[in-house]
């Protein structure tokens, strides 16, 4: 402990970097105070990678005095703990913070220091430079000359610099719109806050399912419209003739029908169409004095009303709306350069044209699976391929990490 | 098999965890110790394997159900890392954390409905999960062994293995909370339009990991060997509030992560 305490007062070696970094966070606040936050769009194609070239050259200008104070500062441990620490900093203010979007416009102290759109703020903004400088020249000092260290430390720092290198300086290049197309229609146009913009892309859907998970049954509170047990409540799969007791009735699913109509009052029938829902014939036995309810219940949807079976005044059973399973949009695509692609899109399952992405996000979930449109979004991201080289590169590292843990940096002291 | 049957494999995982982490005090009970470890992580694993197979779908989606592999891991973790260090404290560790999580999904299962969304039914579902889950189970251990480190550094006779044993728990721990989150990214490119939305737990996720980079950078020297020390617990709440915390906050209302 003495020696360690020796060498800590002796070195002072933090002093520096938190000095240089508390004085870049507060050249941002003074910039966000007074200029307000970044517009990143000044960041777009050709200008982004035209900064990135100014870094690489500045790193390598400093690499090649690579014994100077200045470049064995900004490659050294000590700035990299800071730089870490400050945007740990930032990053706890951020979550705690709730950050501003489309609807929830915050004002007050935190907005003005930029804390509540804090990857748009100046401290942000500088500190994440910072970081790529300070990382840039790690890596390049321990590259000069080639072969120095370890494998893993190469995939972890230069596959973190490239990830948050084309992460940062691609993000003014990312579009992402949501486009609605109706059911047989094409569509190329996107409204985007309020202006009609037309895309380079055409979408025309050829049809739209959803498949559905089985409806389950709940017994509800009804002057509360709460389900019971109160604050836990029980559901019951309605598919499986399935049986639970809740609360005073043991119940029981005698025969389900995910695809119901009403053939009368009193019967449901199995119609497969888009109109229908989900309906199940109920039996309810009230525990304490044997009474038998018997009856059809429904989840209903826009076409045909909903059933509840009531047990007594105050209670009944009912069926919960279906949980969807899978949206799935079958589409012809065409770009205006020429080319053409067939998809079923699906969540999880996106298409893949260029640099332009499809995703299924949406649907009409008033009216389920009547639903006359699909929602589809697009993005467009000509930074994914060198942000996907830093995952795989990053990852790499990691499983370097772990296989060797502390022990290769022990080996080499 | 369901959350009803799972009092009848927690408690007797749980009772031969903590006899294991007894037992190996007593040096000419190791080997007891082991076998007690071992046969509490096999009643364990049947449960997890019949409630998976009765759910239909992997049991990672709810908060009860993320417990359920903390506790699995937790175990596992403290049972090998103790039988490469021998410290008896990690099993007795390991042992005590994992029934805290188990008494509380005894107590609070929070069980949600058997329906995975669109959004989760992907391959990435579960490495993404079980790596993360490792990743705490190694970190919650680094933990312990750093509060072990602190207070022999307190009476000035810091412990070089106990070093090595943490260093060596945060390394793995770190290069699976990687994993997780690197795993995430492809996925969330995959079903939500971008790798990085800067959605609340994806925030706090970053603090941790940079929490734990603070630690990993710092001990690559040796000055201020408390404050370093310090770090651990200080990204382990962190990391708790990424994992548990985030479902509370007010910043969080409208994450995607909170189920």
């Amino acid at each position: 402990m003495g020696k360690c305490k020796k060498i800590s007062a002796e070195g002072r070696p933090y002093a520096g970097s938190i000095a240089a970094v508390a004085a870049t966070v507060a050249a941002g606040l003074v910039l966000q105070l007074t200029v307000g936050g970044i517009d990143y769009t000044w960041l777009r194609w050709p200008a982004n990678i035209f900064a990135g070239l100014v870094l690489v050259l500045l790193i390598s200008t400093l690499a090649i005095n690579r014994h100077g104070l200045l470049f064995r500062w900004l490659s050294g441990l000590p700035l990299a703990v800071t730089l870490i620490a400050a945007i740990t900093l930032l990053g706890i203010i951020m979550g705690l913070t709730p950050q501003a979007d489309a609807g929830n416009l915050p004002e007050g102290t935190m907005a003005r220091l930029g804390f509540t759109s804090m990857t748009t703020s100046w401290p942000f903004a500088l500190l994440y430079a910072f970081i790529l400088l300070s990382l840039g020249c790690a890596t390049a000092r321990r590259m000069i000359p080639p072969g120095k260290g370890d494998l893993a430390f190469y995939l972890n720092h230069l596959g973190l610099w490239l990830l948050l290198f084309s992460a940062g300086m691609g993000a003014a290049d990312i579009e992402r719109y949501k486009m609605q197309v109706p059911l047989g229609e094409t569509q190329w146009r996107v409204q985007d806050a309020g202006r009609v913009t037309e895309l380079p892309v055409a979408i025309h859907l050829n049809d739209f399912q959803i498949e559905q998970y089985p409806s389950k049954v709940a017994v509800a509170r009804l002057s509360s419209g709460s389900f019971l047990p109160e604050g836990k409540p029980v559901y019951i799969e309605a598919d499986s003739r399935a049986a639970a007791r809740i609360f005073r009735w043991e119940i029981a699913v005698e025969k389900y029908l995910h695809h119901a109509v009403p053939a009368c009052d009193t019967l449901y029938i199995e119609a497969v169409m888009p109109a229908s829902s989900p309906a199940a014939y109920v039996r309810a036995v009230e525990t304490n004095t044997g009474e038998v309810i018997c009856g059809w219940i429904s989840a209903g949807n826009s076409a045909q009303q909903g059933r509840i079976l009531e047990l007594d005044p105050d209670h009944a059973l009912v069926m919960m709306p279906p949980e969807p399973k899978k949206y799935i949009s079958d589409i012809d695509v065409s770009t205006l350069n020429g080319r053409k692609a067939h998809a079923r899109l699906e969540v999880n399952k996106p298409l893949h044209i260029g640099h332009w992405t499809m995703y299924q996000y949406g649907y009409d979930t008033r009216a389920g699976r009547m639903s006359g449109y699909s929602v589809i979004e697009l993005v467009y991201d000509p930074w994914i391929v060198p942000v996907y080289i830093g995952i795989l590169m990053l990852a790499a590292g990691s499983v370097g990490l772990i296989l060797s843990g502390a022990k290769a940096k022990r080996d080499r002291k | 098999m369901t959350w009803d049957n799972f009092i009848w494999f927690a408690v007797p995982s749980a009772a031969l965890w903590l006899t294991a982490g007894l037992l190996a005090y007593d040096k000419k009970r190791h080997l007891s110790a082991d076998i007690s470890a071992i046969l509490g992580i096999c009643v364990f694993v049947t449960f997890i394997t019949g409630f998976w197979i009765n759910l239909g779908r992997p049991p990672m989606r709810t908060m009860g159900e993320t417990r359920l592999w903390y506790s699995l891991f937790l175990a596992a973790v403290g049972y090998l890392t103790y039988r490469r260090w021998r410290y008896p404290w990690l099993l007795t560790y390991s042992a005590v954390v994992a029934t805290v999580f188990i008494v509380v999904n005894l107590l609070k299962p929070e069980i949600h409905s058997k329906n995975l969304m669109p959004a989760l039914q992907s391959i990435w579902f579960v490495p993404h999960v079980t790596v993360y889950i490792l990743s705490y189970a190694m970190l919650g251990a680094a933990t312990i062994a750093s509060v072990i480190q602190l207070r022999h550094l307190s009476k000035e006779r810091p412990d070089e293995k106990v070093y090595t044993l943490a260093d060596n728990l945060v390394y793995a721990g770190f290069g699976f909370l990687m994993l997780g989150m690197l795993m995430g990214a492809v996925w969330a490119k995959q079903a939500w339009g971008h790798y990085w939305s800067w959605d609340p737990k994806e925030t706090w996720a970053l603090v941790t990991a940079a929490a734990y980079l603070v630690y990993i950078h710092m001990r690559l020297r040796r000055a201020y060997p408390s404050a370093t020390m310090w770090v651990l617990p200080v990204a382990f709440i962190l990391l708790m509030i990424t994992w548990i915390g985030v479902n509370y906050l007010p910043a969080a209302r409208a994450s995607i992560h909170v189920y």
